[in-house]
């Protein structure tokens, strides 16, 4: 059975990728969740997967090419009769010297009309897109106009709401500058991935904070995909996210955070990690902002935001004044899906995590 | 080793990092955020490296109060030749 492999959406605020660079050819068996090729966005340059095991019967779309998202880029066969034969189906009709010119430069029938009285794609209609093609060259959307049009989106559509908790954080930094002065400085665990990982622990008891809303109804995620916002060097934000990080252990996670940000500055990202995020974390303590209120990614529905840390005045368990180590910690919730007492109750066992050090260390050891 | 060599370091450090950034235009007494653009986890790897060549371990407690680079440099050379 074909099965069209459609060009994939790695971001709401995504229409078309660009093919950079196939890893597949004609006649190769291919893995579920296989890099099968190299796209550029306009953010990145994202490896993606096959979502189906099969064999390689023809590529579509070629190098250099622009496509829009769904439209097919490769052809399949699968074992199997549950998918319809799609690839029979769409192929368009079109006259043997229109594929010809079409073969010889590469052009994606997908995108065209054809203007033949059933449809069918005619000469004239391949010399078209031609003119067309020479004249344009790939930009992209502008990462400025997609991050506006994914945040008013969302400012637009989900209900926000925002809370905020401060929390002291002696017990554990002083907890980690011992077990990082006793580790070797490359396994060094990083404060920010630690305040990740209490919050993958937290969103255990709270389920309605990590999955999505759609068509009208929330539905749980079953892992946690943490989504992490990075800076694009340039300007804009990516929150390209560690799949599965409930299953991760402290140092596990520590290095898939580190892993996640190189990549997402110097490409190699794959779908599963701009599409499959269930909740969002954003650092501004980078900045030096002492807090942050986020904007929910659409179609998620809660995002956890770090402030920087900081020393301030604490009162301590003697009810003494003194200086100690806090971070403001923020919540901003969707509240077709959870109410203000969900989200403080959240926040509490974010605090009570973040203060014993060992139930973020003994989690998946 | 003096303080010239552990500044040299961290600028081998950051170069790796982010070889995009011009050392000469960064202020030693700014914090490194309000001039470059970079991120806590740039941050971390370029104070691993540095402990990696002067064996110096900076804490995490310690990290949050070096507000710009003379502060960092002064530290590591204090630990040095303590």
């Amino acid at each position: 059975m074909n099965y069209q492999l459609p060009m994939p959406s790695l971001g709401a605020d995504m229409d078309e990728g660009k093919m950079v660079e196939w890893k597949i050819k004609p006649g190769d068996k291919i893995k579920k969740n296989q890099t099968i090729a190299s796209v550029e966005t306009t953010k990145s340059i994202v490896d993606i997967e096959s979502f189906r095991e099969g064999v390689v019967k023809e590529i579509l779309a070629h190098e250099g090419d622009v496509i829009h998202v769904g439209k097919p880029i490769a052809v399949l066969e699968i074992e199997g009769d549950e998918i319809l034969d799609k690839a029979a189906v769409l192929r368009p009709k079109i006259s043997p010297a229109a594929k010809k010119m079409a073969e010889e430069n590469h052009i994606d029938l997908s995108t065209i009309k054809g203007s033949g009285s059933e449809g069918e794609i005619l000469l004239k209609d391949i010399e078209s897109q031609l003119k067309t093609k020479t004249q344009t060259a790939y930009f992209g959307v502008n990462l400025r106009d997609a991050i506006s049009a994914l945040m008013s989106r969302s400012k637009k559509e989900i209900p926000h709401y925002y809370l905020k908790k401060r929390i002291q954080l002696d017990s554990l930094i002083t907890w980690l500058d011992e077990k990082n002065k006793m580790s070797d400085p490359e396994e060094r665990i990083l404060l920010p991935a630690l305040l990740m990982r209490a919050v993958i622990i937290s969103l255990k008891k709270f389920p309605e904070l990590n999955g999505f809303y759609k068509s009208g109804k929330f539905e749980a995620a079953n892992s946690v995909n943490l989504g992490i916002a990075i800076s694009i060097k340039g300007g804009g934000v990516m929150a390209p996210a560690v799949i599965e990080a409930e299953k991760m252990n402290t140092a596990t996670f520590n290095k898939a955070v580190q892993n996640l940000a190189l990549r997402t500055k110097e490409g190699g990202l794959k779908n599963r990690e701009l599409t499959e995020g269930t909740i969002t974390v954003t650092n501004v303590g980078d900045l030096g902002s002492d807090e942050v209120y986020g904007v929910i990614f659409h179609p998620q529905v809660a995002i956890v935001g770090f402030g920087r840390i900081r020393k301030e005045p604490v009162v301590d368990h003697n009810n003494e004044l003194k200086a100690g180590f806090v971070v403001d910690i923020t919540l901003s919730a969707d509240h077709r899906v959870s109410d203000g007492l969900l989200g403080a109750r959240f926040l509490n066992e974010l605090g009570k995590i973040l203060n014993e050090a060992k139930l973020l260390e003994k989690e998946n050891e | 080793m003096s303080k010239d060599d552990i500044k040299l370091i961290f600028q081998e450090s950051l170069k790796q990092v982010a070889p995009e950034i011009s050392f000469e235009k960064i202020n030693l007494d700014i914090p490194l955020r309000d001039q470059i653009e970079i991120d806590s986890l740039d941050l971390y790897n370029i104070i691993v490296s540095l402990q990696k060549k002067t064996g110096v371990y900076i804490p995490d407690s310690k990290l949050a109060e070096l507000t710009n680079l003379n502060e960092l440099i002064s530290y590591v050379f204090a630990q040095i030749k303590t």
